[in-house]
C-alpha cells in the first residue's frame, strides 16, 4: 500500500490517547496481542490511533514498544477509511454501529451528504440513499448498552433501524429491560408492539411505559428474570391484541374446565382461523386406553362443545 | 405510432412530456408511477383468472382484462403498490387484439356465464385510457350472451356511458366506505355521495349495480359508520337493480405492512389487531371480522329480495357461520353467481345453468 510509510517501532507515551476520532469499531480482543494490527497517523508531536485501540486499555508501560503501520499525515478522510475498514473486514463483517460511527466521523469532517453517499457508502455496501446518513447518525445516539446488547445478539441492521424509525432511542425503560437479557425475537416483537400501540392510541412511549407499570414489572428483583420477561411479553400482547386477547381468555376458562390427563394434550388454532380442537393421546398400556375411554364421559363432552363453540 | 387509439389518448395531454420508447427500453425507476402513462401493446395474454389467494378460502373464478394495470388513486390499503412492481401505469392500447382474445376464449365454455373485470389491476373508469377501453367494451359485450363486464370504480366518472347500448350486460360497480374512512384512507378517490350518485344515474341508464364493500375496515362505531352507508345505498339503487355485493374485510400481505407505515404514516391500518390467515395474509382474527360480517349482511339483507352477497376470500367457516352454508368449492360459488342471475334478471342467460358447466372452475386464460 503506497499509503504506509515503513513500519514503526513506537511506544505508548507517543499516542495521543485523547483523540478517539477513529474510535470506531467494537472490540472483539480480550486484550492487545503484539500480533495484532495498529495502524497510525503522525500528528506533528504525537500520533494518533486509526486502528487498534485495544493497545490503550491493555495496560502497558508507557514505555513499552510496539510495531505499528504509519499513514501519511495528508492522507484523505475517505482513504484512511477504506484502509481500517478493509483491516477490520478481514476479521468480521462491519456491525450497523460501527457503519453509523463512520458515517457521522465523515459528516464532522464536513463532507457533504452527496460526497458521502458517492464516496463512502460503497465502501459500507450501503444503497446511494442518502436518507440513509440521518437514520445512521440518529443510531449514534443509542444507549451502550442498547449497542452491547444488539452486537452480542448479532441483530440485523433492520433491527437498528427500525428502533431509529419508531423513535425507540434513548428509552431508558428499554435499558433496563435489555439487562434481563431476552432474546432477540422477543426484543423484536415488544419494541414492534410498543411502537404500533403508541401509533394506534396515539400515546407516548413514556406515558405508554408508565400505564404498562413497566418499571414496576423489570425492576422485581425477587421474580426470575425469564418470568419478568414473560410478565412484559402478557401485557404488551394484551395491550396490542385487547379485543383477541379477551377471546382467548374466554378460550382458556373453558380449557381449564376440561381435566386433561397428563397423557393427553389438546391443541387449537391460535389465530382462530380454523374452528377445530386437536387431542394428541399417548396410549403406553390397556390402562391409558381405559382412561382416554372414561375421559369421554357426557360432561367432558359438553364441555367440548362449548369450547368448540367457543372458538 | 399508426396507432389511433394512442394517438386520440395522447391528444388529450398536449403539454405532457411524450416520448416513443423502443420495446425493450427501461423506464427510470426513481419516477412516480403513477404519473407515468405508458402506452403500449399486450405481448402475452389479457383476459386471464382473477388471482385470488390461497385454496384454504374461497374464490368465485371470477376473469379479469388487465388492459390497464395502475391506478392514479393513493389507497393507503391498495395491493397494487406492493403485487405491481413496474415503473409506470400501463394500459394497452391493442384493443381490437384485447377483445378477440376475448371472443376466442368464451367460444371455448359457451355453456358457462363469466362474469369479467377490467377494475383488477387498476380503477376500470380513472384513466381517460381505461374509459375508451370501458366504452368500446360496452358495446361488444352487448353481444355476448355468456358474460357480464364488471366495471369497477371508486370515481364518479361516467362520461358519455349513460347513453350506449349496454343491453344489460355490463355492471357498473362501486367500492363502498364510510366517510370516515375514505377521507383517511380512499385518498383522491371520489366522495361517497359522488359514488352513490353516479350509481343512481347508471341504474337509470339500465345497468345492472354491483357494490363492493371492500375492504371494510374496523374502526371505532363501525356498526353506525356502515349502517349509515347501507342506507344511503339502497335510497339510490333499488335492490332489485344490484346484481352482486361482495363483502372483504380489510386483508394484505405482510410484507406490506412496512410500506404502508412509512408511506401513509397517519393511517391506523397497520396497527390493527390482525393474524395471519391461512393464506399468509394479515387480516382481522376470525372473532373480530364475523361480528362485522354478520352485522353488515344483516343489514344488507333486511330489504325485500336482497341482491345476491358473497364474501372475497373468505374461509368456509365464515360463510357457514354468517350466512348458514358455504359454497362446496370455487366453482360452485362460480355456479351460484349464475344461478342468481338467471332468477333475479331473467332473460339475461339464454338458459338455466347446470353446475356440471362449472365443475371444470377453468378460468378463461
Amino acid at each position: 500500500m503506497n499509503s504506509f510509510k515503513k513500519p514503526l517501532l513506537l511506544s505508548i507515551k507517543q499516542i495521543d490517547s485523547t483523540d478517539l476520532r477513529f474510535n470506531i469499531f467494537e472490540s472483539d480482543l480480550t486484550g492487545y496481542h503484539f500480533a495484532d494490527s495498529v495502524i497510525l497517523q503522525n500528528t506533528g508531536r504525537v500520533y494518533r490511533i486509526l486502528y487498534g485501540f485495544e493497545i490503550l486499555t491493555a495496560n502497558l508501560e508507557p514505555d513499552y514498544r510496539f510495531p505499528a503501520l504509519c499513514l501519511s499525515e495528508k492522507l484523505p478522510l475517505v482513504e484512511i477509511l477504506e484502509i481500517i475498514v478493509t483491516v477490520q473486514r478481514r476479521k468480521r463483517e462491519l456491525f450497523p454501529i460501527e457503519t453509523a460511527r463512520i458515517i457521522h466521523l465523515a459528516c464532522q469532517s464536513g463532507m457533504s451528504d452527496d460526497d458521502i453517499v458517492d464516496q463512502v457508502f460503497s465502501l459500507l455496501h450501503l444503497k446511494p440513499d442518502p436518507a440513509l446518513i440521518a437514520d445512521y447518525r440518529q443510531m449514534i445516539t443509542l444507549s451502550k448498552s442498547m449497542v452491547r446488547y444488539l452486537t452480542d445478539k448479532h441483530a440485523p441492521v433492520k433491527t437498528w433501524l427500525n428502533l431509529v424509525h419508531r423513535g425507540l432511542i434513548g428509552i431508558p425503560a428499554l435499558d433496563k429491560f435489555i439487562q434481563l437479557n431476552p432474546t432477540l425475537s422477543i426484543f423484536e416483537e415488544i419494541t414492534t408492539s410498543l411502537f404500533e400501540i403508541s401509533k394506534r392510541e396515539s400515546i407516548r412511549l413514556d406515558s405508554l411505559f408508565e400505564s404498562l407499570h413497566w418499571n414496576g414489572i423489570v425492576e422485581k428483583a425477587d421474580l426470575e428474570e425469564k418470568v419478568r420477561i414473560r410478565r412484559i411479553r402478557d401485557i404488551i400482547i394484551q395491550r396490542r391484541f385487547p379485543k383477541l386477547s379477551a377471546h382467548r381468555e374466554q378460550v382458556e376458562k373453558v380449557l381449564k374446565q376440561i381435566p386433561l390427563p397428563e397423557n393427553a394434550k389438546l391443541n387449537f388454532d391460535e389465530t382462530f382461523e380454523k374452528k377445530e380442537i386437536q387431542i394428541n393421546w399417548r396410549l403406553h398400556t390397556p390402562a391409558d386406553i381405559e382412561r382416554m375411554h372414561a375421559f369421554f364421559n357426557d360432561e367432558t363432552v359438553r364441555r367440548l362443545k362449548i369450547l368448540l363453540n367457543t372458538l | 405510432m399508426d396507432d389511433p387509439v394512442t394517438e386520440s389518448i395522447l391528444s388529450k395531454f398536449p403539454r405532457r412530456i411524450q416520448k416513443i420508447i423502443p420495446d425493450n427500453a427501461s423506464i427510470d425507476e426513481d419516477l412516480d408511477p403513477k404519473r407515468i402513462l405508458l402506452l403500449t401493446r399486450s405481448q402475452g395474454e389479457v383476459v386471464k383468472g382473477c388471482p385470488g389467494t390461497g385454496e384454504q378460502y374461497l374464490c368465485c373464478n371470477y376473469q379479469v382484462i388487465n388492459q390497464t394495470q395502475g391506478c392514479p388513486m393513493n389507497c393507503t390499503y391498495c395491493i397494487l403498490q406492493f403485487y405491481l412492481n413496474q415503473p409506470a401505469t400501463i394500459v394497452y392500447t391493442n384493443f381490437n387484439d384485447i377483445f378477440t382474445e376475448l371472443k376466442e376464449k368464451l367460444k371455448l365454455q359457451r355453456k358457462r356465464f363469466f362474469r369479467i373485470g377490467t377494475g383488477e389491476l387498476g380503477d376500470s373508469l380513472a384513466l381517460d385510457a381505461s374509459r375508451r377501453f370501458a366504452r368500446q367494451a360496452i358495446e361488444i359485450f352487448a353481444h355476448i350472451p355468456n358474460a357480464l363486464l364488471e366495471l369497477k370504480s371508486k370515481t364518479a366518472e361516467l362520461g358519455d356511458f349513460l347513453d350506449l347500448n349496454h343491453n344489460g350486460h355490463t355492471v357498473m360497480a362501486w367500492s363502498l366506505n364510510p366517510r370516515e374512512i375514505i377521507q383517511q384512507d380512499e385518498l383522491k378517490t371520489a366522495q361517497l355521495n359522488q359514488r352513490l350518485a353516479a350509481a343512481g344515474k347508471a341504474a337509470e341508464a339500465g345497468y345492472k349495480i354491483a357494490f363492493h364493500f371492500d375492504p371494510i375496515m374496523d374502526v371505532p362505531d363501525w356498526e353506525s359508520l356502515y349502517a349509515e352507508v347501507i342506507d344511503e345505498m339502497y335510497l339510490h339503487v333499488a335492490p332489485a337493480q344490484i346484481a352482486w355485493i361482495s363483502l372483504g374485510t380489510l386483508r394484505f400481505p405482510p410484507s406490506m405492512k412496512d410500506k404502508i407505515i412509512e408511506r401513509y404514516p397517519h393511517t391506523g391500518i397497520p396497527f390493527a389487531e390482525m393474524i395471519r390467515g391461512m393464506d399468509g395474509k394479515l387480516r382481522y382474527a376470525r372473532p373480530l371480522r364475523s361480528p362485522m360480517y354478520q352485522y353488515i349482511y344483516q343489514k344488507l339483507t333486511s330489504v325485500p329480495q336482497p341482491p345476491f352477497i358473497y364474501f372475497c376470500m373468505e374461509s368456509p367457516l365464515i360463510w357457514q357461520e354468517i350466512i348458514g352454508r358455504a359454497p362446496e368449492s370455487n366453482a360452485h360459488l362460480d355456479f351460484m353467481f349464475a344461478e342468481s342471475l338467471f332468477h333475479r334478471f331473467p332473460g339475461l342467460l339464454s338458459e338455466k345453468p347446470e353446475p356440471i358447466h362449472y365443475d371444470n372452475g377453468k378460468p378463461l386464460g
